[in-house]
C-alpha cells in the first residue's frame, strides 16, 4: 500500500476525508471533477512513462476505472494525487511488461509539439517566442524520452507534477535516498542529453 | 566545506525550484553557492534543463475525456448493480429471527428430553440451542465473505504494487 507522508494542513485533510466519502460512494459527479481536473498531469505522466499517447491514453481510461474499482482503498490521509499516480504507474508497469511497448517519441511528437498543444496561458507569446518555445519543447521531450524510465518519471514527478519527495518516494516504491540520487542523475543525464541536441 | 555541505545545497536547490524553501534555507544556501564552486556549476548547469522541463506539456482531447467519463459511469453502475451483500444481510437477519420464532418453543423441550436422557450437563445442550438459531446467519456469512473474496480478487487480477524496472 501507499507509504507516502505528505505532511498535509487540516483544510486539505478535511477536503481529503471528503474526497475518501466520495469515492467510497462512487459519487459519479465527483469522480467527473477529478477526471477533469488532473486530466493533463495524468496524461502527462502517463506518456512519459510509456512514451506511447495511444497507450497512454489507453491507460488514462483504465486508472480511472480502477479508482472507481478501488475508491474505498483511498484514505484521505494523502493527497490524492500520489494515490492516482501510484495507480497509473501500477497500470503501466503492467502493460509494458505484458506488451513490451517499447514505442519511441517520433509517432506523436508532432501532435503534442505543434501549435496545438500549446496551453492556452502560453498563447498569447509572440510567433519568434512560439517558435522558440515549440524548439525546447521539442528538445526537452525527445532528452526526457532518451532517459531511462527510472530517471524520467521521478524528474517527472518532482518538477511537473510537483509531488514531494515523500510521495514520490511512496508511489515508486522506493527509498527516499534512491528517488533523491535518481533525481541528481536524472538532471545530470538530461542535462547531457538536451547539450548533445542543441550542438 | 565538507560532502555534507554540498549535499545539503544539492537538495535545496531543488527544493528552491519547487518553491519549498524556508528563508533561513534559502540564506545558507546561496552563501554556500558564493563559497562553493562546485555547486554554484551545478547551480548553473541545472536551471535551464529545469526552466525547460517545465515547459513539457501534452494536450488532452476532449473524446477521451468525454469517453473516459462515460465509462467510469458504467462501470459504477455496474459495482453498484452487482452488489447482492446489503441483499443478503437482510435476508440472513429476517431467517434468523423467523427460525428463532418458529423453533424456540419445541426445540427448547427436545432438547431438554435429549440432554437429561444422556445426562449431559445443562450447558451442552443450551449451546447446541444458541447454535441452531446462529445457523441461518453462519451460512449466509459464508457465502457472503466468498463473495466479496471473490471480487477482491477480480478487482486486483494483474496489478500487484511492484516496482519500476529500469530500463537499459
Ligand atoms: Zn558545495
Amino acid at each position: 500500500m501507499m507509504t507516502v507522508a505528505e505532511p498535509i494542513t487540516l483544510n486539505q485533510e478535511s477536503e481529503n476525508q471528503e474526497l475518501a466519502r466520495a469515492l467510497r460512494r462512487r459519487d459519479t459527479e465527483v469522480l467527473d471533477r477529478l477526471i477533469e481536473r488532473y486530466q493533463y498531469r495524468l496524461l502527462r505522466y502517463l506518456t512519459t512513462l510509456t512514451r506511447d499517447r495511444p497507450t497512454a491514453e489507453d491507460l488514462f481510461q483504465e486508472t480511472w476505472i480502477r479508482v472507481v474499482e478501488r475508491g474505498g482503498q483511498y484514505n484521505g490521509r494523502h493527497r490524492f494525487e500520489a494515490w492516482l499516480f501510484a495507480i497509473a504507474r501500477n497500470l503501466a508497469i503492467d502493460r509494458i511488461r505484458q506488451q513490451k511497448v517499447s514505442i519511441g517519441w517520433d509517432e506523436w511528437a508532432d501532435e503534442v509539439s505543434g501549435e496545438k498543444s500549446i496551453p492556452t496561458a502560453a498563447r498569447t507569446a509572440a510567433p519568434l517566442e512560439d517558435f522558440m518555445q515549440n524548439e525546447q519543447r521539442t528538445h526537452i521531450q525527445q532528452a526526457l524520452n532518451e532517459l531511462p524510465a527510472g530517471y524520467r518519471e521521478v524528474l517527472v514527478l518532482r518538477f511537473l507534477e510537483e509531488l514531494a519527495l515523500e510521495e514520490i518516494s511512496g508511489v515508486i516504491h522506493a527509498p527516499l535516498s534512491t528517488v533523491k540520487s535518481r533525481i541528481y542523475r536524472g538532471l545530470d543525464l538530461l542535462r547531457e542529453k538536451m547539450e548533445g541536441a542543441v550542438l | 566545506m565538507n560532502f555534507k555541505s554540498h549535499h545539503r545545497a544539492e537538495e535545496l536547490l531543488l527544493s528552491e525550484t519547487a518553491g519549498e524553501i524556508t528563508r533561513a534555507e534559502s540564506e545558507w544556501l546561496h552563501q554556500h553557492l558564493d563559497n562553493c564552486p562546485a555547486c554554484k556549476d551545478r547551480s548553473r548547469q541545472w536551471q535551464p534543463v529545469l526552466q525547460s522541463l517545465k515547459a513539457f506539456q501534452v494536450q488532452v482531447s476532449p473524446e477521451l475525456i468525454r469517453s473516459t467519463k462515460q465509462a467510469v459511469h458504467n462501470r459504477a453502475q455496474e459495482l453498484q448493480d452487482s452488489r447482492p451483500g446489503d441483499l443478503l444481510f437482510w435476508s440472513a437477519a429476517a431467517s434468523s429471527w423467523i427460525w428463532i420464532l418458529w423453533s424456540a418453543s419445541w426445540l427448547w423441550s427436545i432438547l431438554d428430553r435429549l440432554g437429561n436422557s444422556l445426562r449431559l450437563p445443562a450447558w451442552t445442550w443450551q449451546m447446541a440451542f444458541g447454535f441452531w438459531w446462529l445457523l441461518p446467519a453462519v451460512a449466509v456469512a459464508v457465502v457472503l465473505s466468498l463473495h466479496r473474496e471473490q471480487q477482491r480478487s477480480a478487482a486486483e487480477s494483474g496489478i500487484p504494487f511492484q516496482s519500476f524496472q529500469e530500463e537499459g
